[in-house]
């Protein structure tokens, strides 16, 4: 197709293909994939016979920032079933030749129109983000129905593509916690479909269980019925009664034949023994080792996960078109945090406050950027321990009157009560020096950017809207 | 009150009048047996005892210091049956010791409550090290024996779950190995830890702190010590493994003492290694408890060890020595008893009650005696003395009477019934194995 032709209405130039009303762009093994200037186009056709540089581009699309992107029409150009199973969910079906668009024609208008009824309100929080992405995916293929589907290479064993392929590997639970926060704001309604065991360090569902010695945990154990002998009390393994001559089994202290078992002999119990440390035990521990992160778990510490099915409610549809934005799911309260209901009755105290001659007062925050990016790379876990770490060195800088709390789970917002709005500026420039440099040492691999900003509060200001005209600039990033 | 006193003038004066000959005639037994074994032999031996004890503080002190040096590890075997809601409170009094180079066996014989839940846990909380279960019960023994297959202990220490020990007791029960390389097992002191409960366990507790742990600490220093308790003894690990455990019991405590014996080592008892038990707090279990202990005596002495009084290439005196003494005054002496009384009703028959008050007389002066002058003697008490005072008198019915009929029951239900092997103590299946090739 590298040639230029011309065919019917089928205009080929280059990789992209116009015909009636949509442009094609074909991905094909020797391009260079740059996945931001296919905004330019409708539809994409995968000409790539290699399955991992399919799901490569396909992942690459599905996780694009750019809504016109990730929900982007995909075909494979196949004359064959593509066996990928994630790959086939995300994409949206098989074009046998490009002398056939006619037959997906219908269906990738069907999503152009879908994809154009769409709003996409600026959201900040890596859990909008994702349930945002989930439901366009969705709602733009007309899918009601979320189903776990059983992936050898998911972390916990399941896979939810349009929201899964968000994820890390280690961190694939997170999008179990986005689901469980949609089924609360209630976008989902829920069948139980399964329950996975996941290890107790990365929340891997990949275990292999065995019985192990419970001294060192090895597999390798040889086991011994231990026979008691009736007349002399005698007991020990059934080797002891082994002699070299005969079949017989004679007893080592009293030099009787073992003759009937329940009668003069029996086998109360059976000992092994570890190869390995060589102790002694009658029970195993039945252990999960991790495969992925080698971790040894108790089958008690185990976390437990619930598999559902999710389906869409009539809020979820209504959210998708419009975007989840108003609910800002709040981060579990962290130490010297207040909640942001509570940050707003005291900015409004703050604010009656200004009546008082000379009193100055500011709010600032400090945005972690592309939180889902980062999410994505330090695994939900780690950003979270991140928002605590700059919560704490925020604390320590601030006046013991300031209060601090969680606009959204990658934005902080905290005041400088009686400071001049200067001074605050002086701070917060500090602050974010402050920062940067805290995430630069305790992210090394990761490039991290910090937003900061301050501004002065106003007698009359309307809490809510003070608080929105800060963090608006935000939303145009 | 009148009338009594005047009884009493009678009964004076009639001493007086028949003269120490006369005296010795109509209180044989107590003189001949009792007093001298009980009273004089046991005085001298606790004179020697101490006499050693100082003379040897330097060498008792170089053991003590050669046993921390070298720290054995010590194996702790506990077989029992249902004995789960003891097996808590046992390990805390272990954690409490001041040797720690132990491994904590449990051996559940075929418990049928709770016992294999509450170990299992005590388990996973890493009180105890080893926990075997055996699903169908065994015995004792075999209980014992599966602990010693698992035990990797230079020595074996045997306790039972209902009791409990004092801080040193593992350390101090470890000591005399290192006094003599001839001594293959140590006895530890059992005391009497619910002596307030009933009469019966304060009579018991009067026996323990006298008859056994005195009577003991004597009969080691002889030579002729014959049982290490079940509920606390330790054993040199490779002289079990050469006798191949315990054999079936009941007695299997004795049992093992005397098959030690024969081997030629030394059982020491040691009175600083310190176990407090429960001991039966009715006359009724008691009862029951003392015909399995006594029976035992025909069924081991007599019977299954019969051949200590044979000369043979293992002979030893002081095995030979212990078992005369042992069957002297349990045995013979248990008969000797019922010929003085015939002796007293056929020939003294007009002054029998005066027998009878005298006989009373000199048992509860000569116990009041050993109560206070080997009071001196005893480095650990868990009773004030002056507790047991009140209780001296009752200790002529509780051993004259009632624990010599009880011995006499257990023998002769024994000697011509084998009844022990009938004891629900063992399970069927053993018990009937044991008779049938004797044992
Ligand atoms: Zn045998
Ligand atoms: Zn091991
Ligand atoms: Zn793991």
């Amino acid at each position: 197709m590298v040639e230029d032709f011309e065919k019917g209405q089928i205009i080929v130039d280059k990789n992209v293909v116009t015909y009636h009303d949509l442009k094609y762009f074909i991905v094909e093994l020797n391009d260079k994939f740059r996945p931001d200037n296919l905004i330019k186009y409708d539809v994409l056709l995968i000409d790539i016979k290699e399955d991992e540089l399919v799901t490569y581009v396909v992942k690459q699309i599905r996780t694009h920032i750019n809504p016109r992107i990730y929900m982007m029409p995909i075909f494979l150009l196949s004359t064959t079933d593509f066996h990928e199973v994630v790959t086939t969910h995300l994409t949206d079906g098989i074009l046998p030749s490009i002398n056939h668009l006619d037959s997906i024609e219908p269906r990738a208008l069907d999503i152009k129109a879908n994809i154009e009824r769409i709003n996409h309100p600026k959201v900040l929080s890596f859990e909008s983000q994702m349930i945002n992405r989930t439901l366009n995916l969705m709602y733009t293929r007309n899918k009601k129905v979320l189903n776990p589907i059983p992936y050898f290479h998911s972390g916990i064993g399941y896979y939810y593509p349009e929201l899964s392929i968000n994820f890390d590997h280690r961190d694939e639970s997170g999008a179990l916690k986005i689901l469980e926060i949609a089924e609360q704001e209630g976008l989902f309604q829920s069948e139980f479909h399964e329950r996975v065991y996941c290890c107790n360090n990365c929340n891997g569902s990949y275990l292999n269980y065995r019985e192990v010695c419970p001294k060192c945990n090895s597999s390798d154990s040889i086991s011994q019925d231990l026979v008691h002998h009736f007349p002399c009390a005698y007991v020990g393994p059934i080797e002891d009664f082994k002699n070299n001559i005969d079949d017989q089994l004679d007893c080592p202290k009293c030099n009787k034949t073992l003759r009937h078992i329940g009668v003069d002999y029996d086998k109360p119990s059976v000992l092994y023994t570890c190869n390995s440390c060589h102790h002694r035990f009658q029970d195993y521990y039945t252990k999960a080792k991790c495969i992925t992160c080698g971790t040894e778990n108790d089958v008690e510490h185990l976390v437990p996960f619930s598999i559902k099915k999710y389906i869409m409610t009539k809020k979820g549809e209504n959210v998708a078109i419009n975007g989840y934005i108003n609910i800002e799911k709040q981060l579990e309260s962290l130490e010297g945090t207040v909640t942001m209901a509570i940050f707003k009755v005291l900015l409004t105290y703050e604010i009656q406050r200004l009546h008082t001659q000379g009193y100055q007062s500011n709010i600032g925050y400090i945005h972690v950027q592309h939180a889902a990016a980062v999410a994505g790379v330090l695994g939900l876990e780690k950003q979270k321990a991140l928002m605590n770490d700059l919560v704490q060195m925020l604390k320590s800088n601030l006046n013991p009157s300031d209060f601090v709390s969680f606009y959204n789970s990658s934005t902080i917002v905290f005041s400088f009560v009686n400071t001049k709005h200067k001074e605050a500026k002086e701070a917060i420039e500090e602050m974010k020096d402050l920062s940067e440099r805290l995430l630069r040492k305790s992210f090394e691999k990761v490039h991290i950017e910090v937003r900061t900003d301050v501004i002065a509060l106003k007698l009359g200001g309307e809490v809510e809207s003070v608080v929105n005209s800060m963090v608006f600039p935000l939303t145009k990033m | 009150m009148d009338v009594f006193g005047a009884e009493i003038q009678e009964f004076f004066h009639y001493l007086r009048s028949v003269g120490f000959s006369k005296l010795l005639r109509v209180f044989w037994f107590f003189f001949f047996f009792e007093f001298f074994r009980y009273v004089i032999v046991d005085l001298i031996s606790l004179v020697f005892i101490m006499w050693d004890r100082k003379r040897n503080r330097n060498n008792y002190e170089d053991a003590k210091r050669r046993m921390w040096l070298e720290l054995p590890l010590v194996s702790i075997v506990v077989p029992g049956k249902n004995e789960g809601k003891h097996i808590y409170k046992l390990t805390t009094s272990l954690k409490e010791q001041t040797y720690k180079n132990f491994e904590l066996i449990i051996v559940d014989d075929g418990s049928d409550d709770d016992t294999e839940i509450i170990c299992k846990s005590l388990k996973k909380n890493g009180l105890i090290d080893y926990f075997i279960r055996n699903e169908v019960r065994g015995g004792k023994a075999s209980g014992a024996n599966t602990a010693l297959r698992i035990a990797r202990g230079k020595y074996v220490v045997h306790l039972d779950a209902d009791c409990s020990y004092d801080f040193d007791a593992i350390e101090n029960i470890i000591i005399p190995f290192y006094e003599s390389p001839d001594v293959g097992a140590v006895g530890g002191n059992v005391m009497v830890r619910n002596y307030k409960e009933s009469l019966a366990t304060t009579l018991q507790s009067f026996e323990y702190t006298d008859a056994i742990s005195i009577g003991r600490m004597v009969a080691s220093y002889l030579g002729i010590y014959r049982v290490v308790s079940g509920a606390f003894g330790a054993f040199r690990m490779d002289i079990l493994q050469r006798v191949q455990g315990w054999d079936i019991g009941p007695g299997l405590d004795g049992d093992i003492t005397v098959k030690f014996r024969k081997l030629g080592y030394k059982i020491k008892f040691e009175d600083r290694a310190v176990c407090q038990t429960n001991v039966p707090n009715s006359f009724r279990k008691l009862t029951k408890q003392r015909l399995r202990w006594d029976k035992s005596l025909i069924r081991f002495r007599l019977r299954k060890h019969s051949d200590v009084f044979f000369p043979s290439q293992n002979f030893s005196l002081t095995n030979f020595i212990s078992f005369i003494e042992n069957i002297t005054y349990t045995l013979v002496l248990n008969i000797k008893w019922y010929i003085y009384a015939s002796d007293m009703i056929y020939n003294f028959a007009s002054v029998l009650p005066f027998i009878i008050v005298m006989n009373f007389f000199l048992y509860t002066t000569t116990n009041m005696f050993k109560l206070l002058v080997f009071n001196i003697f005893r480095e650990r008490k868990n009773t004030p003395f002056s507790y047991f005072v009140l209780y001296v008198p009752l200790m002529v019915f509780y051993h004259g009477y009632y624990l010599r009929i009880v011995r006499t029951i257990a023998y002769i239900k024994e000697f011509f019934f084998k009844q022990s092997y009938k004891d629900p103590w063992n399970p069927e299946k053993t018990s009937i194995k044991a008779l049938e090739i004797g044992i």
